[in-house]
């Protein structure tokens, strides 16, 4: 981001000719990716012209004339916001979301909105009204999810950075899937408002782009508290990248045994704990920590997750917006027709799994419990921080496998995402890098977990790790 | 094992209409997911001073009446809209 600033800046580059390449590499290689759902070449060209003006009349903040791309589950004003959809699939905001705006307002560039899993709601980007998503590395292989599209067009070079989404492990799954760095930052930092809800409680926008130091840059733009998210943080973080050169001398780094189990494949461990090793050799200390509720948090995660997406989607009538069915002879069954219609198999389960769990006969065996797990998570974090500074763990499981080999049971795909949905139900912030590749050259992700607010700690970490680890080239 | 009961009581609590082959394979599918939910069940611990949420959220704004958005954009995505209302099939 720094080197495209002072392109922009010194004028070796216009923001219009950036913009342009851009669409003409989006235009010859994305076909064999389908990493968007919307292009906005025409909106995106008039941004470049006037950013141009203000770099001329040096007016420049720091995305004036930067590209980047939305996933489509951020309202952007006036340009179709589909969540993948059919439910969505021609609905058009009035209003932007406020992340988005924030980057708008600085005269930055809006190429495009990206695929994603419907709703957020999966971890495959497959769950697409508009075709699923293939890995920049490998088409034949998923780019992971629900941010895959995101995650994918910033590994193509489609985007220098993405905005996305993340609810329990839906941006550092598909960063790592796709070998680049993916932030979920700590709850409350970035305003939910125009963030199409998935599960509020859950539910993060953040960052992804080729490095953690981009990801700074971007959040010292877009975070901050917001009036119009009644859970947005008063908490200012003056500058996200202020500590991203300091000493590693001193600092701690857990390692919770639960993540290095069988249950994470060998390659994924190795690659891991080489890092652990660097960080070591640069003067960190590493610490064997436990987080023994781990086991629980898939559990937990799905009945959370479901039981609030139960809630938020049934706002999807089909009668202010939306898909609205031909059939349907009374009120009741015009609705039923159009959730019928409009929503994929995933959606539907999870909100029929979401109103299982919160019915009379199973709110307490499920949902109470699944709360109380949380709580659990929480006060296990809060240990280990206690003798840590930040902790280390694989980012997933398994790496990404062939999309036609993806696993048919969805309970087989839930279970691996126990390395991500923890640091959700915790509210905590996560920064995914990559840190190896497996024996098919697909990428492996290493995920470093901060206290709360502490997203300068873990980028700076990751900066210093990115500096010395050489990522493969995408041909 | 979901009941056929069970799911269509499900399906009418989500407002989502299912062909019968459909409710067969949901129920299938939900098995499967609540097997998986049932882990929760072997944790027992409760009281944990923790709270759930984890958000700082305690500032309310006053109850005024502040400008929102215009009806007209309320009203563009809808399929069906006469008289600045969203038609509906008859309810009464």
């Amino acid at each position: 981001m720094k080197s495209l600033r002072e392109k922009l800046d010194k004028k070796e580059i216009s923001a219009t000719e950036l913009c342009r390449n851009y669409f003409e590499k989006i235009k010859e290689k994305d076909n064999k990716i389908n990493s968007f759902i919307t292009l906005c070449e025409e909106e995106a060209l008039n941004s470049a012209k006037i950013a141009d003006e203000r770099i001329i009349s040096k007016n420049i903040m720091p995305f004036t004339g930067i590209p980047f791309s939305i996933k489509d589950n951020i309202c952007t004003k006036d340009i179709k916001t589909t969540c993948a959809s059919k439910m969505l699939s021609d609905f058009v905001p009035p209003y932007n979301a406020t992340a988005a705006e924030k980057l708008l307002l600085q005269d930055s560039i809006l190429l495009g909105k990206t695929n994603m899993d419907e709703f957020a709601m999966g971890s495959r980007s497959q769950n697409s009204y508009f075709g699923g998503v293939g890995n920049p590395h490998n088409p034949e292989f998923i780019a992971g999810g629900s941010s895959g599209g995101a995650a994918a067009s910033v590994a193509a070079g489609f985007s220098p950075v993405a905005l996305a989404s993340d609810t329990g492990g839906s941006i550092c799954q598909p960063a790592a899937f796709c070998g680049v760095t993916g932030l979920k930052p700590t709850y409350g930092t970035i305003s939910r408002y125009g963030l199409i809800a998935f599960a509020s409680s859950l539910d993060q926008i953040g960052v992804i782009s080729t490095s953690a130091e981009d990801i700074g840059y971007t959040l010292n733009v877009i975070a901050g508290k917001d009036k119009r998210d009644a859970t947005s943080s008063q908490r200012v973080v003056s500058d996200y990248l202020f500590e991203k050169d300091k000493s590693l001398k001193g600092i701690k780094i857990g390692l919770p045994k639960e993540f290095f189990s069988e249950e994470i494949s060998d390659e994924i461990k190795q690659k891991v704990l080489f890092a652990a090793e660097y960080y070591k050799k640069s003067g960190c200390e590493l610490v064997e920590v436990s987080l023994p509720s781990l086991e629980y948090a898939v559990s937990a995660y799905y009945i959370i997750s479901s039981a609030e997406a139960a809630s938020n989607l049934s706002r999807y009538d089909g009668i202010r917006y939306g898909l609205r069915s031909e059939f349907g002879e009374d009120y009741d069954s015009l609705i039923k027709e159009n959730r019928k219609e409009g929503f994929g198999n995933e959606i539907k389960r999870r909100i029929m799994l979401g109103n299982y769990v919160l019915s009379f006969k199973y709110y307490d065996e499920y949902y109470k419990k699944a709360l109380n797990v949380r709580k659990k998570i929480k006060k296990e974090y809060d240990e280990i921080f206690k003798t840590c500074d930040v902790i280390l763990t694989p980012t997933t499981a398994k790496t990404a496998c062939k999309i036609k080999d993806i696993q048919k049971n969805p309970a087989k795909i839930y279970a691996d995402d126990i390395c991500t949905v923890s640091v959700n139900l915790a509210g905590l912030p996560v920064i995914s890098t990559a840190c190896g590749y497996d024996k098919n050259d697909m990428p492996i992700g290493m995920s470093i977990i901060g206290r709360a607010f502490c997203e300068p700690e873990i980028i700076a970490l990751a900066h210093n790790f990115e500096k010395s680890f050489r990522r493969e080239e995408i041909k | 094992m979901f009941t056929k009961e069970q799911i269509s009581q499900l399906a009418e609590l989500s407002k989502i209409k299912f062909t019968n082959e459909e409710l067969k394979s949901m129920a299938d599918d939900m098995t499967d997911i609540v097997a998986l939910m049932d882990k929760i069940k072997s944790f027992k611990e409760e009281n944990i001073e923790e709270k759930a949420f984890v958000c700082e959220y305690k500032f309310l704004r006053k109850d005024e009446v502040k400008k929102s958005l215009d009806k007209e954009d309320v009203l563009k995505n809808s399929k069906n809209v006469e008289k600045s209302g969203f038609v509906i099939p008859k309810i009464v």
